[in-house]
């Protein structure tokens, strides 16, 4: 599986993941990529949570205009459509609806853009048109690079806005000198999961000691061992009273993976999440501050060793 | 019997914390109660009531994923090019592979194959099992396999199987934690209920995220009620948000739980926050909106 | 009996009404029950397909709503939990 997943660009990849949602992913990604750019390095954040990205809003960042990402969808001519319904057949969203001999309706929302219609046309009666699935924006927050993807509200689907945001920031990466990439991926194990990890050269599943947490944390470890993706464990809320860190810590022990920094429950983060400045810059002594900072020189230490 | 489902528009902000809370309390003051959790992506239900014994459990196997032959491939590479999720990927020099982590069984690949070497075949999905809690009433959960999601089917399956024995045991009320977001498995979360408790937080994501919840809600035509969960940080924002619930939505507005590491607390052991420590100030809350709910059935 | 829910309902009953009389019921199995989505609009495309223009039903989705007009079918809400027969006669009664 490594072999499969050649590298696009040589700029070394670290995704941030974790499978449960609200264990503080973002909070990491940010000051990881803050941090390593406090210390000279040049560093590109990417947001492929694109159902809700939220890095721009801990840095503090606003967004301008961004680029729209399209998708094809259909475009039937009614001139050449015969009324088969070999399209109607053929698409497995159901986006599109018709009777036999008249021209099918086609529903926009559901159409996920795989050109199946198109390819089992005989008529040539569709066409190529497209339609916006998402934005993606770039911006430059206090000497990092900023690459965001939003999906648009209507669309129920996020892995193919997943993998245009992983597509846009590999572009972006070639050229340009960034000694490293940080890859905020959404929660879950799922497709839309998989499109940043694919690329990605490490992996920090960050989690949090409950029993969600430790039940989340065997999935995200599970499929980076799918992937045969190097993994290490970043525990936050480390200090909840009779948390399962115990658990947690044979979880890694059982599977030979590090558990690299805790992060214990400190009211600065929430301070410094309502004043989009990262931790690392705005109370870096702080106890979940100075966790923050380990795990920056820690990743910058990796770094200089060729290690990722 | 009524169903109550407990729903938000996005994950995270407490839809378990309420259904659990909500179940146990209806069961400590005699009401035959049944849960079901519809949020198969995060299935935190049963955690959070401290697990329970398997009485039944049924596999599912919905999924479709894309599957090559490779007798019959001749390595032409078409399907690698139009897979729109980057799911088939060229060995060096070799025979493509299905990478079905990332496959969604479009079937694209199988139309631009000229060799006819690639098949849609249904896989595992998971599975849905009927358990036993400690508190004397079922639970309806569901597990994935790896890379699986949630779909309006698995949700319609764990709500028909938690009505049918909810029915059986004659339950009062059935208690579904909804799966979150929009799309097939919301929608199969949201019809056919008796009422919805949407569960919000005072931020401006979880605002609109509640605006497209009630659009769902509104189109079923269900009585909503809302939670502001994690509240207590920004009075006025969280003013403006019960006026918009009320005047605007035409919601009722059940209750405010203010932010309270107990609750933290409370999941780490296993136990629903009004059971682990029901002098807190988040059990306070939760026991005042579930007596507003059950005054409402 | 009338099922609370369109899409998933185990089958279609379909009917002719000639004037005030039920005539052709016919049963059909609803092929669509475990798809994982879309199923509203899978079904209503069938029953467009049998040549069905009314659609009785507990309760409908929004994508079902929105399928249904463009083909052409009217949607009526009908009571869940009561007989068939019962639902078609009100139905009969109401629209004349």
């Amino acid at each position: 599986m490594r072999a499969l997943r050649k590298k696009k660009v040589e700029v070394p990849i670290v995704a941030v993941t974790g499978g449960k949602g609200g264990t503080g992913k973002t909070t990491v990604a940010v000051n990881l990529a803050a941090g390593l750019g406090a210390k000279g390095l040049k560093v590109m954040l990417v947001d492929t949570d694109v159902d809700g990205p939220c890095c721009a809003t801990l840095l503090g960042v606003k967004l301008g205009a961004g680029d729209e990402v399209k998708t094809f969808k259909p475009m039937i001519d009614e001139m050449k459509c015969v009324g088969c319904r070999k399209c109607v057949e053929a698409c497995h969203e159901h986006a599109l609806i018709g009777l036999q001999g008249q021209t099918p309706r086609f529903f926009e929302e559901l159409c996920s853009g795989c050109k199946a219609c198109k390819l089992v046309c005989k008529h040539e009666a569709i066409m190529d048109g497209w339609k916006t699935i998402g934005t993606t924006y770039t911006a430059d927050a206090d000497g990092l690079k900023l690459v965001v993807g939003e999906l648009r509200p209507t669309e129920p689907r996020s892995p193919v806005m997943a993998r245009a945001t992983v597509m846009k920031a590999i572009e972006e990466l070639k050229g340009d000198g960034y000694d490293v990439a940080i890859f905020d991926t959404a929660p879950g194990v799922h497709n839309a999961v998989a499109q940043p990890l694919w690329v990605a050269d490490l992996a920090l599943a960050v989690t949090e000691p409950t029993p969600l947490g430790t039940h989340d944390l065997k999935l995200i470890l599970d499929l980076a061992r799918e992937l045969e993706l190097p993994v290490e464990v970043v525990l936050n809320k480390a200090d909840v009273p009779g948390g399962l860190k115990d658990e947690l810590l044979k979880i890694c022990h059982e599977r030979g993976i590090k558990l690299t920094a805790e992060i214990p429950l400190d009211e600065e983060l929430l301070r410094s999440y309502i004043a989009g400045e990262p931790l690392v810059k705005k109370a870096p002594d702080s106890p979940a501050g100075k966790a923050l900072m380990s795990l920056v020189l820690s990743i910058r230490d990796k770094l200089k060793g060729g290690e990722i | 019997m009524k169903e109550i489902v407990v729903a938000s528009g996005k994950g995270g902000t407490g839809k378990t914390t309420v259904a659990s809370s909500l179940a146990v309390y209806l069961a400590k003051k005699g009401v035959r109660v049944f849960t079901a959790d519809a949020d198969v992506d995060a299935p935190d239900l049963l955690l959070a009531l401290g697990g329970g014994r398997t009485l039944f459990s049924i596999d599912i196997k919905e999924s479709e994923k894309a599957s090559i032959d490779k007798s019959k491939c001749t390595a032409c590479g078409k399907c690698t090019e139009v897979c729109p999720f980057g799911a088939i990927v060229a060995q060096n020099g070799g025979q493509p592979i299905v990478v079905e982590l990332m496959c969604e069984g479009c079937g694209v690949c199988k139309l631009v194959c000229p060799s006819g070497a690639i098949e849609v075949k249904r896989t595992d999905t998971g599975t849905i099992s009927i358990q036993e809690t400690k508190y004397g009433f079922g639970c309806v959960t569901g597990k994935l396999k790896l890379g699986e999601h949630n779909s309006g089917h698995l949700v319609a399956s764990i709500r028909n199987i938690g009505r049918g024995k909810a029915q059986d045991a004659a339950s009062d009320v059935c208690i579904v934690d909804a799966a979150p977001g929009i799309g097939c498995p919301v929608i199969a979360s949201i019809t056919g209920a008796d009422y919805v408790i949407a569960v919000t937080e005072p931020t401006p994501a979880a605002k609109r995220n509640l605006e497209r919840l009630s659009k769902v809600i509104k189109h079923f035509g269900v009585p909503a009620g809302v939670v502001i969960n994690m509240g207590g940080y920004s009075k006025d924002f969280e003013t403006a948000l019960k006026d918009w619930i009320v005047h605007e939505l035409g919601f009722q507005f059940l209750g405010e739980i203010p932010v309270d590491y107990e609750v933290v607390k409370a999941l780490v052991h296993m136990k629903p926050i009004i059971e682990f420590n029901p002098d807190t100030k988040a059990s306070k809350a939760l026991a005042a909106i579930a007596q507003k709910v059950g005054e409402i059935l | 009996m009338v099922s609370p829910m369109f899409g998933r309902c185990p089958s279609f009953t379909v009917v002719e009404i000639e004037g005030k009389n039920i005539k052709n019921v016919k049963v059909l199995p609803n092929q669509y029950v475990s798809s994982p989505s879309g199923v509203g609009i899978a079904v209503v495309q069938m029953l467009a397909n049998e040549g069905v223009r009314y659609i009785l039903a507990g309760r409908f989705g929004p994508n079902v709503s929105a399928v249904s007009g463009q083909l052409g079918i009217q949607m009526v809400m009908a009571q869940p939990g009561v007989k068939i027969k019962d639902a078609i006669n009100q139905y009969i009664i109401g629209s004349r």
